[in-house]
């Protein structure tokens, strides 16, 4: 199950609508590459095969 | 949440985090995320989105095989369509919150269209709590039933199974049983719950309990409208009897009433006050609950008499409901 979760973290798609605007954290070194702009997602998707993990996060 | 189409990406608003598996062609292939009343965070756990996020790749991996079936996609409907929304939050270039989008149309429910109390029974009570029907889940394993009581239990629902459908629909997570869950009729007496048990399928047949998708609203206080400025309990069958009163009706007892209410002659409730009429109505099908039926029959702003026991003795009572008050919106324009 490792193995699968790590290939879908590193070959998909990943979205955080409800973070634009914020940095990346300093040590980014194991986070995973996430988008901010949905249609660059889907475009990259449509290009790769790959499925796209969309996260809204209610931030205040 | 501005420029985003609620149409395809929707949930309930009222979600701190949420999530969504799909695929380039904007099929949803399931959701991750839902709550409950206690915490944002009670169905939602690190080995249960492995669960999900290993499903969403079998469900793409079909996909791209031609196996997996084209679901419609859904209207699209942005916010800048609900139009205090635009005018208070987006023209003003603020930022459009989760929640907002639902605070704001349940303000256009008493401001503009139709006023239909089921309609609005079901977006006051969104996302009924399956505790509710006795369904407890093992959250890591998913959808794995780890306790069943009350209706679940009687529809023979055991600990173990695996619930795989609901309403005929295809569930993988907490968040699809949720949403589908949701989409169930308030006044529908029955619900199918497919179950999976040492690798065979059942459909289950729960009678849902009275008031089943009854929550605590006060996680999502600022979207119900209109606000009543108390809070009051239902009385049980006994205190009905005692006080005379119709069984089947929605008295309650007032528990707590703010000062608010006094200081803008709004009502004059006071605590121990039982309201077992408003407008003369005493009973309602939708609800046993006066404070309840306040809030799905009457428009925020509206004037309404309440019959009232005070004491031995009878009263009638004026009472005026008001609108919520958003943080970020200017009063220009807004009074009840």
């Amino acid at each position: 199950m490792t193995t699968k979760l790590l290939s879908l973290a590193l070959t998909s798609c990943l979205l955080a609508s409800g973070t634009l605007g914020q940095s990346s954290p300093a040590d980014d070194s194991e986070m995973l590459d996430w988008l901010s702009n949905y249609d660059a997602a889907r475009a990259q998707a449509r290009a790769t095969g790959k499925p796209i993990f969309l996260e809204f996060r209610c931030a205040p | 949440m501005d420029g985003i189409d609620l149409g395809l990406f929707d949930f309930d608003r009222h979600n701190t985090l949420y999530f969504f598996v799909l695929n380039a062609e904007e099929q949803i292939y399931l959701r991750y995320g839902g709550r409950d009343a206690e915490d944002p965070l009670t169905y939602m756990d690190l080995d249960s989105l492995a669960l999900a996020l290993e499903q969403g790749l079998l469900l793409h991996q079909a996909y791209l095989d031609g196996r997996l079936p084209r679901s419609p996609r859904p209207a699209p409907f942005f916010p800048e369509q609900i139009e205090d929304l635009k005018r208070h939050e987006i023209d003003r270039g603020r930022c459009v919150e989760c929640h907002l989008i639902a605070d704001y149309q349940a303000q256009e429910l008493q401001t503009r269209g139709h006023f239909d109390a089921l309609a609005k029974l079901k977006t006051m009570y969104a996302s009924p709590d399956i505790k509710t029907l006795g369904v407890h889940l093992d959250v890591p394993a998913g959808l794995r039933v780890e306790r069943a009581e009350g209706a679940a239990a009687r529809s023979g629902m055991q600990a173990g199974d695996r619930i795989v459908a609901v309403e005929g629909t295809r569930v993988y997570t907490f968040g699809d049983l949720q949403y589908r869950y949701d989409q169930v009729p308030r006044v529908q007496p029955r619900l199918a719950l497919e179950v999976e048990r040492a690798g065979a399928r059942q459909v289950l047949d729960v009678e849902l309990p009275p008031e089943w998708w009854r929550t605590d609203l006060l996680f999502r206080n600022w979207s119900i409208e209109p606000r009543l400025h108390f809070s009051a309990d239902p009385l049980d069958a006994e205190q009905k009897r005692a006080l005379e009163l119709a069984p089947g009706g929605f008295a309650c007892r007032v528990r707590f009433v703010e000062a608010v209410a006094t200081a803008r002659a709004l009502h004059q409730l006071v605590p121990g006050d039982v309201i077992y009429a408003v407008d003369g109505i005493e009973q309602s099908p939708l609800t046993t609950d006066c404070e309840v039926y306040l809030k799905l029959a009457h428009r925020a702003g509206s004037a309404v008499r309440l019959g009232v026991i005070r004491g031995a003795e009878r009263l009638e009572m004026a009472l005026r409901s008001e609108r919520q008050f958003f943080r970020k919106q200017e009063r220009e324009g807004t009074e009840p």
